[in-house]
């Protein structure tokens, strides 16, 4: 471990540091548990590979890919939480981010990261390649989810925005590094590869930093709330119904 | 070596699809204004009333068939098709109107006796693709169009109405 990783090392430590540390002192923590807990798994994990690099370097591969495996599971309870973020204001749409995370998730398992490991190909190979496709996998939903809130023209707030572009720019350094490993890795591009995988996470924790500096709730503009500033006496399960049937009387006209 | 570009391409697009939409969210609370302004009264009886007229046939039959005038008729089938566009686009504002119904507290929620949350939502998607296929059909094909395709042909193709048909065993509903 040269003194430049050892730099960003000790960058993604501060960082991991403060962004805990502004939670705690903000009393956000709860808001955002999984992403939180996200963090802290990452800083356990960076000390783990520390440990094992300098104390049993035998295992260090072996730790690695491992954490880094339970890195990458766990960045989908992320994002699942970051899409209950961005619908749970809205009772008709509540459950439309984790649809789109279900439904992207199971397509993209079976068809695109499940069928390469029926080919036999060295391990290394068989990583980078679920490596590269779980990280296209979580930028493609990311993409759907922000879409998604587009589509209804929802107010999004300052953090999910944050957490969703954080992890977007780390995904996309992330798939185009893995990419060029993939094939230059024995031509010297391994030194590279070591850098950028960790840059990429250090630009992606700046950005979580910027954004969730202080607690800032999301709110839906006033004169659209549910009983309360306009209280409409029509409950929204039969407005919706109401909708629906205009439409399917226009329809089947 | 294509593949790897491609990756890369995909890469960069993905960052920037996701940074174009981020940056669209500042502009998301005029657009909502003007969503609830174009969509306000559109429920009302008199406005699904004129829904009817926009989309009515009978007009342009009297004007085609009955005074004789088929040029006329088909400019105000022209004209009905560009204002069948519009209330189709004023009705999808009115419901995301209804959609970015926030809810205030959690006991409102616990008291609300409507379908379940997966229900709402299969009913919520439901008519983003209904209307999103009836403002296709309008477009290519004008407001007088059946908006529903007959499904009459799939009872000639149907292997128990083959088997029917074959065997001469009549439908009970039809011969009483």
């Amino acid at each position: 471990m040269g003194f430049f990783s050892f730099t960003i090392a000790t960058l993604a430590f501060a960082l991991e540091v403060t962004l805990f540390w502004r939670a705690r002192n903000g009393e956000f923590l709860s808001k955002f548990s999984l992403f939180y807990s996200y963090v802290a798994f990452v800083f356990l994990k960076s000390v783990l590979d520390l440990v094992a690099f300098y104390k049993l370097p035998q295992y260090y591969p072996n730790v690695f890919w491992f954490t880094l495996t339970l890195m990458l599971v766990a960045e989908f309870a992320v994002l699942l939480e970051a899409s209950d973020h961005i619908f749970r204001s809205y009772p008709l749409i509540r459950r439309l981010g984790r649809f789109l995370t279900a439904c992207i998730c199971l397509f993209f398992l079976v068809v695109y990261i499940i069928p390469p490991f029926m080919q036999p190909r060295s391990p290394r190979a068989a990583i980078f390649d679920f490596v590269k496709r779980t990280s296209l996998t979580k930028a493609v939903l990311i993409l759907a989810l922000l879409a998604a809130a587009r589509l209804f023209h929802l107010a999004l707030g300052r953090h999910v925005p944050g957490i969703l572009l954080g992890f977007a720019t780390y995904l996309s350094l992330n798939i185009a590094n893995i990419a060029l490993a993939e094939r230059y890795l024995l031509a010297g591009y391994g030194p590279i590869f070591a850098v950028v995988g960790p840059v990429s996470f250090v630009l992606a924790l700046g950005i979580w930093n910027i954004a969730l500096r202080r607690y800032e709730p999301v709110s839906p503009d006033a004169r659209e709330f549910l009983g309360g500033f306009e209280k409409n006496p029509e409950p929204v399960g039969s407005r919706l119904g109401r909708y629906n049937n205009e439409l399917m009387r226009l329809l089947r006209r | 070596m294509t593949s790897i570009m491609s990756y890369m391409v995909g890469a960069l697009l993905l960052l920037l699809a996701i940074g174009f939409l981020l940056a669209y969210q500042g502009r998301d609370a005029s657009v909502a204004d003007a969503e609830r302004e174009s969509g306000r009264g559109l429920m009302d009886e008199s406005a699904l009333y004129l829904a009817e007229r926009i989309f009515s046939l009978s007009d342009y039959r009297w004007l085609r068939d009955e005074l004789g005038f088929p040029h006329l008729a088909r400019e105000l089938a022209r004209h009905r098709r560009n204002l069948a566009i519009q209330w189709l686009r004023g009705f999808r504002s009115s419901f995301n109107q209804l959609v970015r119904a926030a809810q205030l507290d959690k006991r409102e929620e616990s008291t609300n006796t409507g379908p379940p949350g997966w229900g709402i939502l299969f009913l919520t998607l439901r008519f983003h693709f209904l209307l999103s296929y009836a403002l296709v059909v309008v477009r290519l094909f004008g407001p007088y169009h059946r908006l529903v395709p007959s499904f009459g042909w799939l009872r000639a193709v149907s292997w128990a109405e083959y088997r029917k048909e074959r065997l001469g065993i009549v439908d009970a509903r039809s011969s009483s």
